[in-house]
């Protein structure tokens, strides 16, 4: 089967700084891939890099067969590519089924200003289609409440279902669970698991949490200083010598201990 | 009647009033947006010098010289737009500022357009309904874009651009069709404005003119659509109020700035909805009150 993305050997560099370093990753549909590394490691600027944010030096990006290399953001998320960010951005105007109507609308159709008489949210399937999404991440019940008043793991799950909202393709996740505890973690790993089989789509997830991408995630790449220094099986991954070594060595160095 | 006195004996200030509320309006559509930009004048002039000169020098129908000065403007601003809105932030509201400023230079030097004195004697073909139409057409349109999806675009991308990007839309194309739109309401003010007050000369597009249509889109407020149209009316009525004080009536539109700064950011129009939701609340305390008696 052919994989949804293919990544070849994509590399960005900063001055005298190889931030990401020809860096190469497939992802078929229904799989969920983790993407793990000590802070630092490049993992941020490659998914900057494959969604749109950051021009890569060198290297492709192919989406479903179609070169989207340099792509800009907003067209590769109308070809079906959807994402959450480190720390949420939800659109704190907007109510909470808003932020989603606001995604489903525009990955489809640019707002067009002769069409004033055309209210914001008009239909009543595009609302459905929005609390569905909403419903899977478990936040229909707040549906109009304002998105700024919502505590951190409520934004990161109303987040994901943004995301989902532009994700035909592929979902990519930036620590969804950062800053979120046991239980609240492990709710939030199930659900991008289960979306992304239920959905029939390819996740990405960047995470510090290896316990949880141990669980939920089909196979590991692992980054250092840019470049994948592992790759494959979630077990096999976590007992390579060079992975323990990255890990306990940063941890050694006494930083946060997230992990 | 009284209503017509009122207007018969405040025509020249209800004018100015009509005439600002559009370059509110004009200037707080990009600035909702957080497309900051003072390019406004530039269009004020473009218009105005082109209505004038088509004005004094042909016969043509008010409509054709209408659509040929806006149309002239506007063309300026769709060729210009592009360019602009890669800048963003200070840099943007920069270059726009100079840009008012080179529109003034030429302008002052231009033989063709009056040099200094500039245009004078131009007829008035503009009536105080027609500004006013025409101010009530512009609300109406803020209104409606409010609840539309362009407003909602518009929303998003004042919100976080970042994101706004990352859920298809593109912002580039929302910054320039704001620019461009920013530039019609201005470029309708501009030959509106020389039809009305008979002349227009460099002075017209300075920063002066800027700060005072800043003023008033500040202290109306820019998370309402109404703001404009408020901080115009509040704005200009103290002004009348002060005209006396004379040169103290700038500091006296220093302070209320000020003020609105820092006790209201986001204008009087947040006022209302503070209030109402105040309101609201004690009410929900007074019955809870009736039902535990």
């Amino acid at each position: 089967m052919n994989p949804i993305l293919q990544v070849e050997k994509i590399a960005k560099q900063y001055g005298g700084l190889r931030a990401v370093d020809d860096v190469s990753l497939t992802l078929e549909l229904g799989e969920v891939v983790g993407l793990i590394g000590p802070n630092g490691s490049g993992k941020t600027t490659f998914v900057n890099l494959i969604t749109g944010y950051v021009e890569p030096t060198s290297g492709t990006v192919t989406l479903g067969g179609t070169d989207v290399t340099a792509r800009s953001p907003h067209r590769l998320a109308q070809a079906g590519v959807g994402r959450t960010y480190q720390v949420p951005r939800l659109f704190s105007s907007l109510s909470i089924v808003e932020n989603i109507e606001a995604a489903l609308l525009f990955v489809r159709r640019q707002p067009q200003i002769w069409r004033v008489l055309t209210p914001r949210t008009g239909r009543a399937s595009l609302r459905r289609e929005a609390i569905e999404l909403l419903d899977m991440v478990g936040m229909a019940h707040v549906a109009d409440r304002g998105a700024a008043s919502l505590s951190l793991g409520e934004s990161r799950r109303v987040e994901i279902a943004r995301g989902l909202a532009a994700a035909r393709r592929i979902l990519v996740l930036d620590e969804p669970v950062a800053g979120l505890q046991g239980e609240d973690a492990m709710n939030v790993g199930r659900l991008i698991a289960e979306t992304a089989r239920a959905r029939d789509i390819g996740v990405i997830v960047i995470e510090h949490n290896v316990p949880l991408v141990r669980r939920f995630c089909d196979r590991l790449v692992v980054l250092n200083l840019g470049r994948v220094i592992a790759a494959g099986p979630c077990e096999d991954v976590v007992r390579m010598p060079q992975v323990v070594e990255a890990y306990i060595g940063k941890e050694a160095s006494g930083s946060h201990g997230r992990s | 009647m009284d209503l017509l006195h009122l207007i018969q004996e405040n025509q020249v200030l209800l004018r100015q009033m009509g005439i600002n509320i559009l370059l509110a309006y004009a200037m707080f559509l990009p600035l909702s947006m957080g497309q900051f930009q003072v390019a406004q004048p530039v269009f004020v002039a473009v218009a105005g010098y082109t209505g004038a000169i088509l004005t004094l020098n042909t016969e043509l129908a008010l409509p054709v010289k209408f659509l040929m000065a806006v149309g002239a403007s506007v063309a300026f601003a769709i060729l210009l737009a592009p360019l602009m809105v890669r800048l963003s932030g200070i840099y943007l509201g920069l270059t726009s500022f100079a840009l008012v400023g080179l529109v003034s230079v030429v302008a002052s030097n231009l033989q063709s357009l009056g040099g200094a004195t500039g245009l004078y004697a131009i007829p008035r073909l503009v009536d105080l309904r027609a500004v006013w139409i025409t101010v009530a057409i512009v609300v109406a349109l803020a209104y409606l874009l409010k609840r539309s999806r362009f407003g909602m675009a518009m929303s998003i991308v004042n919100d976080d651009p970042i994101a706004a990007a990352g859920t298809g839309l593109s912002v580039f194309r929302m910054h320039v069709y704001v620019f461009v739109l920013s530039a019609v309401i201005a470029s309708v003010a501009g030959f509106e404005r020389v039809h009305l007050f008979h002349q227009i000369n460099a002075q017209d597009f300075s920063l002066h003119q800027i700060l005072g249509i800043l003023t008033f889109v500040i202290v109306g407020g820019l998370r309402s659509m109404w703001g404009p149209l408020v901080g115009v009316i509040v704005v200009m009525l103290i002004q009348v109020q002060i005209e006396d004080v004379g040169d103290w009536n700038l500091a006296v539109n220093g302070i209320l700035l000020l003020a609105i700064v820092i006790f209201l950011p986001d204008g009087l129009t947040s006022l209302r909805a503070g209030m109402l939701r105040r309101i609201g609340r004690r009410r929900v305390i007074a019955l809870d009150g009736k039902v535990n008696a």
